[in-house]
């Protein structure tokens, strides 16, 4: 089933009459399940292409479908919706609510649903559960390491169930050995059936994924398979 | 989708804009503080208006509101102008006034009683003691005018006594303790220009009107005080007592014809005299002090118009600062109107909390100020007044909503993009 699909996407930055192309030409699409990498050099687009996919950002030509909606045809507040229900978001940067505790920044995207709060606290739990991080629930978020901090935004992107996952450099500002473990909960949770996009430029990062789509001065120029797919936990399993 | 209705839609960024408040106290309390001085001078300037307000009216009354004062002014001045308060105090002194004047106003209708004053200063002695004392000189029906004027021993002048002119005095009850202390008074003589006054009665402790301390007079009988030690034959005051208020007006219509007859005066500017009912006075006084307190009122505004500034200031601040927070919110779902929301209740909220403090300041500073002004022996009555916690609070947040609303504004308009990005 396809998750995503483009045609001719295009994003094209104008600062002031400055034009920068941010992405030129996109077209791919995306199935239910997939773990895709996007990578490419410093510059080429990545983040902009993950941005217009995660609705942050709207394309400036072209089209694409989420989910079989036209994105273009909706307004902003829809988009935010959208965001809130389909969309996690995890962060180079991590971006937590500073002295917050844990477990209210990973509540944070249930509370802008009309959802009524009484089941918040077991879903929060879960999420926390899944990264491993329920023992740190009502620590304050400057308490914890890089690490620990990625796997709280990561709960705070699963929170609200998406459909897919957006990750940019999830593992840029962490140790190798944190940067595993996050790669390890992503392919958890892409065996659980949501469909992560990752951007990266490391090629060992990307190895992750069972798709890579290489970018170069905002065009894809390739799009391959992973022929010898890694796994952060050590364990070896069959490729699908 | 888009249930502004919903009670999450207002109940969630109420909830973030008080984390926010919560988490940073610091800054919290810095906006605050324009806020807290603004209010803090509103609430001061309204209680305590209504304080001395309510003072000095209620001083007026005590004389009693059903009287009429004549008193002698320079020709072409109001009798509560500038000029005429400067050509008396240079010594210009109108000497037209008399006893007579008094006699003729007694006979006008509506006229129940009458007195005629006027005041010196001398050197007073008693055995070492000697001072200097203010001579109040009035006719003996004083009493009949002045509800106040009552003895605590021995009596006060009759008529007799200042048709006679006699060398007899009544004293305030602080004068009589400078001379005399606690023993007593009544019988014994004290000295003024050389002659003995005798001392028939003592006034019960009457306290003061503004700065003049009544206890300290000492009463004798006008004509004596005009004869015998002033060397005058004139008057600067009638004081009137009418017999029924509602006919104010025409009475001291009556009184200005009658002195104008007697001083044969054809011509309102060339007035002698001023003549004032305490109803008029109280006008007056109401016009005039209310008018101060809505220029003061109109000052201590301007400081709650800077608080404003101030949080607007520090909610531009916040929003730089809070960027990427912004932008994370926005990334897991927050709405425009979601961030609006929260940025101006957290603006609200701060100021509310300032208008609060304020409030709780200012009233305390007011009855501070009402204590300290009654230990001084001016019994200001200092009460909570509904008004001033209204204006406080409404003032206050009203800024909050007013300043607080372009930067929320502006944090609401960031695109999710731009918040993440900016690092
Ligand atoms: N807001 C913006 N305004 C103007 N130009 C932009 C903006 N954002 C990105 N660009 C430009 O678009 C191009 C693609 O940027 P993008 O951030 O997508 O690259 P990237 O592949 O994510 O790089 P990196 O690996 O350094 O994160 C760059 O040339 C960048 O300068
Ligand atoms: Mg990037």
């Amino acid at each position: 089933m396809t998750l995503i699909a483009t045609k001719n996407l295009e994003k094209i930055y104008d600062n002031d009459g400055v034009r920068t192309v941010g992405l030129a030409q996109a077209t791919f699409s995306i199935e239910v399940g997939e773990f895709l990498a996007i990578m490419g050099p410093s510059g080429s687009g990545k983040s902009t292409l993950m941005q217009v996919l995660g609705l942050l950002d709207r394309a400036t030509a072209g089209d694409y479908w989420l989910d079989g909606k036209h994105i273009a045809e909706f307004s902003d507040d829809e988009l935010a919706t959208l965001r809130n229900k389909k969309i996690g978001f995890v962060f180079q940067s991590f971006n937590l609510l500073p002295k917050t505790s844990v477990s209210d920044n990973v509540e944070l995207p249930l509370l802008y649903d009309n959802h009524p709060e009484k089941d918040n606290r077991e879903r929060v739990r879960s999420a926390l559960t899944a990264v491993g991080m329920q023992h740190r629930a009502n620590h304050l978020s400057n308490q914890l390491s890089g690490g620990e901090k990625q796997r709280v935004a990561i709960a705070r992107a699963l929170v609200n169930d998406p459909d897919i996952i957006f990750a940019d450099e999830p593992t840029g500002n962490l140790d190798s050995k944190s940067g595993l473990q996050v790669m390890a909960i992503l392919q958890k949770l892409n065996d659980t059936g949501k469909t992560v996009v990752l951007v990266t430029h490391e090629t060992a990062t990307a190895e992750h994924a069972k798709r890579i789509l290489l970018m170069i001065d905002g065009k894809i120029v390739s799009d391959t398979p992973v022929a010898n797919r890694k796994f952060a936990d050590g364990n070896e399993r069959t490729l699908k | 989708m888009n249930n502004y209705l919903h009670p999450t839609f207002f109940l969630r960024p109420l909830r973030f804009a008080l984390r926010a408040i919560r988490i940073n106290p610091a800054r919290t309390l810095l906006s605050l503080l324009g806020v807290v001085i603004g209010v803090f001078a509103v609430v001061v300037v309204m209680t305590l208006g209504d304080g001395v307000k309510g003072y000095i009216t209620g001083q007026v009354e005590s004389f009693g509101t059903d009287l009429i004062q004549v008193e002698v002014k320079i020709p072409s001045a109001t009798a509560l102008s500038q000029e005429n308060a400067r050509s008396r105090s240079q010594g210009t002194q109108i000497t037209t006034l008399k006893i007579k004047d008094g006699e003729a106003i007694g006979k006008l209708p509506n006229v129940s009683a009458w007195y005629a004053g006027t005041i010196g200063q001398e050197r007073a002695t008693y055995g070492s003691v000697a001072k200097r004392v203010l001579l109040f000189g009035t006719g003996a029906d004083v009493a009949l005018v002045d509800k106040n004027i009552d003895v605590i021993s021995g009596r006060f002048f009759t008529r007799e006594e200042d048709d006679d002119l006699s060398r007899v005095v009544v004293l305030g009850s602080e004068t009589k303790e400078t001379f005399f202390g606690r023993s007593n008074a009544v019988g014994e003589s004290i000295t003024l220009k050389g002659e003995k006054y005798r001392v028939i009665g003592v006034m019960k402790p009457r306290g003061s009107i503004a700065v003049l301390n009544l206890d300290t007079f000492v009463y004798v009988p006008v004509q004596t005080l005009q004869k015998k030690i002033l060397g005058v034959d004139h008057v600067q005051f009638i004081s009137v007592k009418m017999e029924n208020v509602d006919q104010e007006a025409a009475t001291v219509a009556d009184i200005i014809a009658l002195m104008r007859k007697r001083h044969d005066i054809d011509d309102a500017t060339k007035d002698d005299f001023a003549v004032t009912s305490t109803k008029e006075a109280q006008k007056t006084l109401d016009d005039v002090l209310g008018s101060v307190t809505v220029l003061l009122l109109a000052l201590t505004s301007i400081s709650l118009v800077v608080g404003g500034v101030g949080i607007m200031n520090v909610m531009y601040v916040a929003v730089s600062e809070r960027t990427s927070e912004i932008g994370l919110r926005k990334a897991v779902g927050a709405k425009s109107s979601g961030i609006l929301a929260q940025f101006l209740f957290e603006a609200f909220i701060i100021t509310l909390l300032g208008g609060i403090l304020g409030i709780a300041l200012g009233v305390g500073l007011s009855f501070g100020l009402s204590w300290v002004f009654s230990e001084l022996g001016v019994p200001l009555s200092v009460h909570f007044s509904p008004n001033a916690l209204f204006l406080g609070a409404g003032f206050s947040m009203i800024v909050g909503l007013i300043f607080g609303i372009a930067p929320a504004y502006r944090a609401s308009r960031l695109t999710p993009m731009d918040a993440i990005r900016k690092e």
